[in-house]
């Protein structure tokens, strides 16, 4: 009603200034003239618009594991929150917890009890169930070039256009994702070279490592209280950080192999992979709570001097200059540490596979048809964030203060940033949701002045490592009556079954058979396969096995 | 004849609704007298018709084909076959037996000790010593489940826990006790045992303190000793408390505490620690399935229902006294 009345009074105003404007014309009768006062007419309407009344929005957002123990600090020094909320004349709450399961479970009892927040982000499989359940509003007239140019500079149309699902309105934004990926393995460099070892360069050295550093006490306590590699199996999985999976022709989740499209974690050759984790596992050069441990139980092991190698996708992980990463806490407690990356195989083609879209942007049909203005709104506020003002603000910090600008140069003030941001809580982190840590995007250069030679070294070395498409750009989404999710917990099951209860990986070709048949991971993989045929027109791949 | 016998009749009416209007007067004046009490128990009344009886409406879901989007008066009806998908699929027997299990475990070895511990601080003379005990047993109810699995986690760790750790410096071998399937349910009530014993005991010791000191006097004087005291004065005097605390946790029998079991649970112990309760929250909050949570948990009140209703009638037949 509001809106209507709002818009019967623009269009009121429009009409009168076009009318006032004719007449002027008639008077004048001068052409470029009428140009004029109609193009001047809008700085005028600027105003106007900007005293639209005032919403409150929820977003409901993950973070990464960096920003686990982040929190936002006080309203008077959240200069993000400040600028969002006199910018766009809204109150804004951000909902974040650390992505994952618990995440999930939140965002789906917030769903469930009707309190829906006005954007939320999720995972694939979460945005795919709430798309089918007919929860998500249809994005059209929300996520387009005209609204919010800036996010395309972020996601290609293309993309967009394929991360839809089939027979399904535009439900699911694509989240700006990191199309570079930095996954490496870590070593302490100082505990190599206690033991006058190299960096690993083969799996078997890897393992010859890991064994030193479990046995030969590296780090010189007298105590054998080291590990040669730890990760956290959140007590339910097998991490794909596991240097097994990579040697024995695994890489990430998905790929195409012979033609053929591979389950990594389901396939045949998950045999070796699990043998081989037994094997280490036996011998006791691997920290025994890796199952148990929860995301980043590990890395804080690591930070402890406990652990001598672990794997992380953040490229800024060994940096001495950057707050909060490994080095610096390691550091911390232990002055010589001096954490390197490595890969300990240089003869495969891939380490990771290049970035995907995973997580979608949604929006409540509930929400969208109630109070559209929010989420016009709120879609605005993306936008901004998207450009150049808002990723600077979110990445950096304020303009003066923690960084400087000459151009597209931006210089970073570190002492400032440490003081307001990272040693306050760590918060900025937390309003980086909507943008990676990807500069080039938006043509800008960063420069940190901490960024000392042994980083940038660090730097291009975690950039070198080879990476791969694995899979053409569409989204995969098991057939229609099938839940993925059944597949993998009893995967995971058997996985972990096997190394600890059966020792031994001899029954994996049964369970297998068991995932493809009693919990159709067949129908669903040709499924999978159907689908990137259908991206692949012209070189179909042959059917799942 | 109807006209014959009014105006005999009208008078006895008249004194029937006066009669009726002073007992109502005297109720309104009784209502008026303790109208704060009346008006202190508004909240907790609305509390419960808010939070207890208006979500039964929710009920209708498990006969539903639930859709979030349609809501409850929105989606279609689909009678029993939530039920039937519930009691069909090959997670219901495991599930149902592990849940049973886990609370015959926590009435068995959480009751009991509650009563012996009850029974020792009743044994003690020196007041400081008594109090001291007491705050420091009840103090871990006030914990979290997720802070007392984190000391578990501590102690019990494969790598790094204090007691694993011990246990291997002693040469002793190596202890897996958080995903050996053995020790999930005993390290469930233990830990159950540790954070909630203290609290437990508060009500018995409550029941102790109005056992009239007289039987005492008595039995002292007919020569009876401690042990017979506790047999013939003390524990009779309890008994009506334990029974309905039992009758209590009849009726909850399908809840085996999913808070705790939750954050316990790893895939390493899902054969005997998967509970209904677990299985609800993945189907219900985890896979969106409302209907097939909502069939389940409809069920576990059925069942619950049954059981204190049972307990209820046979503390009747055996003792004499229920909560009915």
């Amino acid at each position: 009603m509001k809106k209507s009345l709002l818009t019967v009074l623009a269009a009121l105003s429009v009409v009168t200034a076009a009318c006032s404007n004719n007449g002027n014309t008639a008077e004048t009768n001068e052409p470029p003239a009428n140009a004029e006062p109609a193009a001047s007419s809008d700085p005028v309407k600027e105003p106007e618009t900007d005293e639209k009344p005032k919403l409150s929005l929820r977003f409901m957002t993950p973070v990464g594991s960096a920003s686990a123990n982040a929190t936002l600090p006080a309203a008077d020094k959240d200069f993000v929150k400040q600028a969002i909320e006199e910018k766009f004349n809204v109150d804004l709450k951000l909902d974040y917890m650390v992505g994952g399961e618990d995440y999930k479970n939140k965002m789906n009892v917030q769903l469930a009890g009707g309190d829906i927040p006005d954007i939320f982000i999720g995972d694939g499989a979460a945005s795919q169930k709430y798309a089918t359940d007919g929860l998500l509003a249809d994005l059209t007239p929300y996520l387009n070039e005209q609204t919010t140019p800036n996010y395309f500079k972020w996601v290609r149309q293309q993309e967009l256009d394929s991360y839809q699902l089939k027979g399904m309105n535009f439900n699911r934004g694509i989240l700006p994702f990191m199309r570079n990926q930095y996954p490496a393995w870590y070593v302490r460099q100082d505990w190599l070279d206690k033991l006058n070892l190299k960096a690993p360069t083969s799996y078997d050295e890897m393992i010859e490592v890991m064994r030193q550093f479990t046995n030969n006490d590296p780090d010189g306590n007298g105590k054998k209280d080291t590990y040669g590699f730890s990760t956290s199996g959140n007590g339910a999985s097998v991490p794909l950080e596991f240097p097994q999976w990579l040697a024995n022709g695994f890489v990430a989740d998905f790929q195409i192999v012979d033609n053929k499209f591979v389950d990594n974690r389901t396939d045949l050759g998950v045999q070796k992979v699990i043998q081989d984790i037994i094997d280490i596992n036996n011998e006791g050069i691997i920290d025994p709570d890796w199952f148990l441990s929860k995301t980043p139980g590990h890395l804080d092991k690591a930070a402890q001097g406990k652990i001598g190698i672990f794997f992380s996708g953040d490229q800024n992980v060994a940096l001495e200059g950057a707050p909060n990463s490994m080095q610096a806490r390691t550091k911390a407690l232990i002055p010589e540490a001096n954490w390197q990356p490595f890969n300990p195989f240089p003869d495969k083609p891939a380490i990771w596979k290049y970035g995907v879209p995973e997580t979608s942007i949604m929006v409540g049909a509930a929400v969208a048809e109630k109070k559209p203005e929010n989420i016009q709104r709120s879609f605005e506020i993306l936008n901004w964030l998207a450009g150049e003002e808002g990723y600077l603000l979110t990445h950096y910090g304020q303009e003066g203060k923690h960084y400087t600008k000459e151009g597209n140069t931006i210089t970073l003030i570190p002492e400032a940033y440490d003081a307001d941001i990272a040693n306050a809580g760590n918060w900025l982190g937390i309003y980086r949701f909507f943008t990676p840590e990807e500069p080039s995007v938006l043509g800008l250069d960063v420069i940190d002045p901490r960024v000392s030679p042994r980083d940038q070294a660090i730097l291009k070395t975690v950039a070198s490592f080879p990476k791969h498409d694995a899979l053409p750009p569409i989204t995969l989404a098991p057939p229609e009556g099938m839940n993925i999710g059944d597949l993998r917990k009893e995967m995971n099951k058997l996985h972990i079954k096997m190394i600890f209860e059966d020792k031994s990986a001899d029954k994996w070709p049964q369970y297998r058979e068991e995932l493809m048949t009693k919990f159709k991971g067949r129908e669903i993989f040709q499924g999978y396969t159907d689908q990137i045929n259908s991206a692949l027109k012209d070189n179909p791949l042959d059917a799942f096995q | 004849m109807n006209e014959a016998i009014t105006p005999i009749k009208q008078p006895a009416n008249a004194v029937e609704t006066s009669a009726t209007a002073t007992g109502f007067r005297k109720s309104l004046r009784r209502l008026y007298r303790s109208k704060w009490m009346m008006i202190m128990m508004i909240p907790g009344l609305l509390y419960y018709l808010l939070f207890h009886y208006v979500p039964m409406v929710g009920i209708l879901i498990a006969f539903q084909d639930y859709n979030l989007l349609k809501g409850i008066w929105g989606s279609p009806w689909v009678g029993w076959d939530n039920f039937r998908t519930v009691f069909n699929s090959p997670d219901f027997p495991l599930i149902l037996r592990n849940t049973l299990i886990i609370s015959v475990y926590r009435i068995v070895f959480n009751m009991l000790p509650d009563v012996i511990l009850a029974l020792m601080l009743n044994e003690i003379r020196s007041r400081w010593f008594k109090r001291v005990v007491q705050t420091i047993t009840y103090g871990p109810h006030f914990l979290s489940w997720i802070i007392v699995y984190g000391i578990v986690f501590s102690l019990f760790a494969p790598g790094s826990g204090l007691f694993t750790t011990f246990v291997r410096d002693m040469g002793w071998g190596d202890l897996n006790l958080l995903t050996d399937a053995n020790y999930f349910r005993p390290l469930l009530i233990a830990s159950d045992l540790w954070k909630n014993v203290g609290f437990g005991a508060i009500i018995y010791l409550a029941a102790l303190a109005s056992i009239n000191q007289e039987l005492y006097e008595a039995a002292v004087v007919d020569g009876a000793g401690r042990w017979r005291q506790m047999w013939h004065i003390t524990l009779p005097g309890i008994r009506s408390v334990f029974v309905l605390l039992l009758i209590l946790r009849m009726g909850s029998i399908l809840d085996a505490g999913f808070d705790q079991v939750y954050i316990f649970l790893n895939a390493r112990v899902y054969d005997v620690g998967d509970i209904i309760d677990t299985w609800v929250f993945r189907q219900g909050l985890e896979q969106l399935n409302f209907s097939i949570a909502a069939a389940t948990g409809v069920f576990k009140s059925v069942i619950g229902l049954v059981f204190i209703l049972g307990a209820n009638k046979l503390a009747k037949k055996v003792g004499g006294s229920g909560i009915w």
